[in-house]
């Protein structure tokens, strides 16, 4: 069992290393590069996390008519790198009711769910972790481990009120998975795929061509339905009851501090990364060019620049998307409780599946 | 059917709406003072911290006696050489003395203005200054003494 095993890893480490030295062990290697990948993926997570957080704060005092941090050099650039030595210095407690156990690991399992996504997204034309070709049940797999991490953390803090926001949290995350299951389902069908690079190429060849615009308007509903949904999905406002402030002090992460709030901080922030990157993926288009080609592709068809080009077609997307996402959060107020599960069962669920019914018949004419 | 996606369509909208308003508010001038760098411009009547110009004050009395909570202290000695003093109407007054001390306990002053209505010669006035803080009570007398004895 274990020979065959470590065969399986082998046969697969020689297939997918980018290169080696002579001489060298490929399992060495194998281990190499996964710290390598690991480590570029964690980096640019945490960055990310830190300049949302920034621009979030930002965008808050802009949306609400005030300025924002904006002392921390230019333009209060550097606020994230202040706040993130705050968190780092500050003292590690847990409470004395808590489950210990379960409090020390759960920023950890809500992170892992947020990072393991970036293992399966195309940032840009061969450019990505893996090529995975499941990557989107492999995707809607993984992310799910936020809730279980969410839940740990609200009965590890031995806090009714964290215990309240982790099962808030686990009612609305599993619901509004199903609106989200059901869209994945749809664009599968409709791209006859689920590996992510896939999806994207078959995307090429300018706006037109984009998913979101493939069946109009029904594509263009999944996409609603989708962007709903995973707003909810990663607790943003209107759909942030689990850690609601004015109702739950801080829901599940109440009794965290220093760099154990700051996981579930930056949990938060990769996640918005990661389903809007999601969304670009799905809808539109991902690291394709709005105009029908590449401007860099004159250096020769998907060059290194054209590859970075198409990265940055990506980013851009990605930030739009989360961009509105801030922008919804500072303009709608939260949702009740009831109100929220209606959205979900009665208006997000049944919309979904007509829309899956709709798209199919008309890919059957 | 039509109310459930009237519903829809009417929330949609709304949203919609909001996000209108919201982005109107992004880009519209910010309404933040950033105090220490930027200060607001106060009206001319603005009643701040007491200030004082001994070289007009002809040690008359008036703004002790009146001032409702005693916080001014004023001591003086007779002059030698009578000083001559303008007066607000443009009057030529005799200061037949010199202070030799005049003291505002701003911890315990009013901000009413009742001394400078009456001042003869406007040598006490309400100044723009509202930065009064300090760490000690001693800090908050201000003294202006014209001549050392």
């Amino acid at each position: 069992m274990l020979k065959e095993y470590i065969e399986a890893i082998k046969t697969f480490s020689e297939q997918n290393i980018p290169f080696t030295i002579k001489g060298a062990p490929v399992e060495l290697w194998y281990i190499v590069w996964i710290f390598i990948f690991g480590g570029v993926v964690l980096g640019g997570a945490m960055l990310f996390a830190g300049l949302a957080s920034f621009a979030e704060r930002r965008f808050a005092g802009f949306f609400q008519c005030r300025l924002g941090p904006n002392r921390v050099g230019p333009e209060g650039f550097f606020q994230f790198i202040a706040d993130g030595i705050k968190l780092v210095l500050k003292e590690d407690l847990i409470p004395a009711a808590a489950d210990k156990m379960l409090f020390r690991a759960a920023p950890y399992v809500v992170f892992i769910g947020t990072l393991g996504v970036f293992a399966a997204l195309p940032f840009s034309k061969s450019l990505g972790i893996t090529n995975l070709n499941l990557g989107l049940l492999y995707i809607f797999a993984i992310s799910s481990l936020v809730i279980v991490g969410i839940i740990m953390a609200g009965w590890g803090s031995g806090n009714k009120w964290s215990l309240l926001g982790g099962m808030r949290s686990a009612a609305q995350i599993i619901s509004y998975e199903i609106p989200i299951g059901v869209v994945f389902l749809t664009m599968i069908m409709i791209t006859s795929t689920m590996n992510m690079q896939e999806i994207v190429n078959q995307q090429g060849g300018g706006l037109v061509n984009w998913l979101v615009f493939r069946y109009p308007p029904f594509t263009l509903f999944a996409f609603l339905i989708y962007f709903i949904a995973a707003m909810a999905e990663v607790n943003r406002t209107p759909f942030d009851l689990p850690e609601a402030e004015s109702e739950l002090v801080g829901g599940f992460h109440t009794e965290y501090s220093g760099m154990r709030f700051a996981f579930f901080f930056m949990a938060e922030y990769a996640n918005m990364f990661v389903v809007s990157a999601i969304a670009t993926v799905l809808f539109l288009g991902g690291w394709q060019s709005p105009l029908p080609f590449f401007i860099l592709n004159i250096f020769g068809d998907y060059s290194i620049l054209a590859i970075i080009e198409g990265f940055g077609w990506f980013i851009t997307k990605v930030l739009f998307l989360v961009f509105l996402m801030m922008w919804l959060r500072w303009t709608l107020p939260r949702y009740r409780v009831d109100q929220l599960m209606a959205v979900c069962w009665k208006v997000l669920l049944p919309l979904s599946f007509a829309n899956l019914l709709l798209i199919g018949i008309w890919m059957i004419l | 059917m039509v109310r459930y996606f009237s519903a829809i369509v009417i929330g949609l909208l709304s949203v919609l709406k909001g996000m209108a308003v919201t982005v109107k508010y992004f880009f519209s001038k910010k309404v933040t003072m950033e105090y220490p760098d930027q200060r607001w411009k106060m009206p001319d009547r603005f009643r701040g911290k007491v200030g004082c110009d001994t070289n007009k004050c002809i040690s008359c009395l008036y703004c002790v006696n009146i001032c409702p909570v005693s916080c001014i202290t004023l001591e003086n000695v007779k002059a030698e050489i009578p000083a001559v003093v303008t007066n607000l109407e443009g009057k030529e007054m005799k200061r037949l003395k010199n202070i030799t001390k005049f003291e505002v306990d701003i911890s315990r002053c009013i901000f009413c203005g009742l001394c400078t209505e009456g001042c003869p010669t406007g040598a006490i006035y309400m100044s723009h200054d509202y930065e009064i803080s300090c760490y000690t009570r001693k800090d908050m007398v201000y003294q202006w003494v014209k001549t050392k004895l």
